[in-house]
């Protein structure tokens, strides 16, 4: 089972305590009009009164929560799960001494749970927007053991058979599993909230935003994740398994690491959103295969870096500015669909341009690898051999 | 029609063929399920990927029915490369320059090659591309390098190809 709060910030900006003085609870032989209530109260929101929906308010609720705020915030909301169709159903819990009424609503894209928790005098005093409470598995968790196992089979398996069968690089891979929420969670979100701040700049990126900034947004996953990737290399015993024809691997290893790290990041990003909440698994075919070929892509940069760092740590410093580039490169489609600029079409066509060069940066490394690898030959016939006999 | 000379070698057995028939189920599948797609939604797209894929798939039941034709036929003057009539190499035994046992380095690159099983022109890390008709994908390739390019090879009985191949060019050498 699992409740998934939306993200939206009303009902995060009343915490409990704002309602915690509240010394009566709601008589049993009020739950009747409450649901009613509830019923009215999301009826209004429908049908656009904001005014009048404050009104159900208690004080503290419509001081956080005035019209304006409300209309923006509905208005959000619709945006993401579609039109409000019909109520479903309400249930009713006592919760802490209150009553919270749970009204289940059909949006054209999900179901919701509202919650609306009223106080002594039966004034709304909190509100909740909550996914539908459903069985089983979030689709996007299946669709992430998916893109994982083959990820696993594909670029594991590649590895494994073009590194002479070596368990050592899939340990090195699960080093860096966890390094992607890491970055994302307490380097690049604080960065993004302080540029933000710093430079006066709206939080939300499109064609307006400065170009500056779009730059600066733009650089900071590829300068982040790459630096993140090569952590290992810290390790004393990490650094002495690098050598010509191990770099390419250890490199493939560190980033694929981190690339499989990153559907499970993003899985769970994609879990707390509720325009998905109800989508099967099948239906983020898009997100299995962009994250099957991300991997291999993370695996590349890394690499680029790691086969650097044979030239000494200025040749890693070298070697992780190029990863950065490439990084950078790899990520202008995504930058330029999320600014609108680009179309999803145009934006796929440039990925599959990257996939193609990315494929061909491997096989250029591969062929530096084998530069160091002696082939095992046994010659049966030469015909210099027979020639200097005869 | 009987050569005189003749001598025929099949190639050494693999699972390669159960890889290219487990693939073709599956593309077979996919095939008919975008075809069910484009019945139902009607975008051309669909069409042309179901067809796409059923080509392929197609193609791939054409090679399966020849796998157990692969054949080394080797006499006095050339060595003839064939699986079934969907692939022959002649290679005189007078432009064989040099042949080595070998494991090769997989590419990337697209091609007709998956466990077990290597067609037609295939591209490798170290050697670059090798005309191929084995049944491994890169282990224990005999290697044939001639004027003409790189051919890949896996007789069963390789031995007893490699001394018949020996005794026929050393009696066109001397």
């Amino acid at each position: 089972m699992r409740i998934l709060p939306i993200v939206l910030t009303f009902m995060t900006l009343l915490p409990h305590f704002s309602f915690q003085n509240i010394q009566m609870s709601i008589p049993l032989y009020a739950t009747f009009s409450l649901e009613d209530l509830a019923i009215t109260f999301i009826n209004l929101l429908k049908e656009g009164r904001f005014e009048d929906v404050v009104k159900l308010f208690n004080v503290e609720m419509a001081k956080v929560l005035p019209p304006q705020k409300l209309e923006t915030v509905w208005n959000q909301l619709i945006s993401n799960v579609g039109e409000l169709k019909e109520i479903v159903g309400t249930r009713i819990a006592e919760e802490g001494g209150y009553r919270a009424i749970y009204v289940t609503c059909k949006f054209a894209k999900t179901k919701l749970d509202i919650k609306v928790v009223f106080d002594s005098e039966a004034k709304i005093a909190g509100l909740w927007f909550l996914a539908k409470e459903s069985e089983g598995v979030h689709g996007i968790y299946i669709a992430a053991l998916i893109a994982t196992v083959i990820s696993m089979l594909l670029w594991g398996g590649l590895v494994y058979w073009l590194s002479g069968s070596k368990w050592i690089y899939f340990a090195l891979m699960l080093m860096n599993l966890p390094l992607s929420a890491i970055v994302n969670l307490y380097i690049k979100k604080p960065m993004y909230e302080t540029l933000t701040s710093l430079l006066k700049v709206p939080p939300i990126l499109d064609i307006t935003s400065p170009w500056w900034f779009l730059l600066l947004i733009h650089f900071l996953p590829p300068i982040s994740e790459e630096a993140i990737k090569l952590s290992p290399l810290i390790a004393r015993r990490v650094r002495n398994i690098v050598n010509k024809s191990s770099a390419l691997w250890m490199g493939m290893a560190f980033g694929m690491g981190f690339g499989i790290g990153e559907i499970w990041y993003l899985a769970w990003r994609i879990s707390m959103m509720p325009e998905y909440a109800e989508y099967p698994f099948y239906y983020f075919g898009g997100f299995i295969g962009e994250r099957i070929i991300a991997v291999f892509i993370h695996g590349v940069m890394t690499a680029i870096a790691v086969i650097r760092f044979m030239n000494g740590r200025g040749g890693l410093l070298v070697g992780y500015i190029w990863a950065v580039l490439f990084h950078a490169f790899a990520n202008v489609g995504a930058m330029l669909y999320q600014i609108k600029v680009w179309d999803a079409t145009i934006a796929m066509s440039y990925t599959i341009i990257v996939i193609i060069i990315t494929m061909c940066l491997f096989e250029y490394l591969r062929k530096r690898e084998l530069k160091y690898k002696k082939p095992k030959e046994t010659v049966l016939f030469s015909r210099n051999s027979i020639n200097e006999k005869s | 029609m009987f050569e005189l000379g003749l001598k025929v070698y099949v190639a050494r057995r693999s699972y390669g063929w159960l890889f290219l028939f487990l693939l073709t189920i599956l593309l077979l599948f996919i095939g008919f399920f975008t075809l069910q797609l484009y019945m139902a939604i009607g975008d051309t797209i669909l069409l042309i990927s179901s067809l796409l894929i059923l080509g392929v798939a197609l193609f791939q039941i054409i090679v399966l029915a020849n796998l157990p034709y692969m054949r080394y036929e080797l006499n006095d003057e050339k060595l003839v490369i064939k699986c079934g009539f969907i692939l022959k190499y002649v290679i005189p035994l007078s432009s064989i320059k040099r042949v080595v046992k070998r494991d090769l380095e997989i590419s990337l690159w697209s091609s007709f090659r998956l466990p077990g099983l290597a067609l037609f022109r295939v591209p490798y890390a170290d050697v670059g591309v090798v005309k191929m008709c084995a049944t491994s994908m890169s282990r224990g390739i005999i290697l044939i390098e001639t004027d003409r390019g790189l051919y890949g090879i896996t007789p069963d009985n390789e031995e007893q190809f490699i001394a018949d191949f020996h005794s026929r060019i050393r009696g066109k050498l001397l």
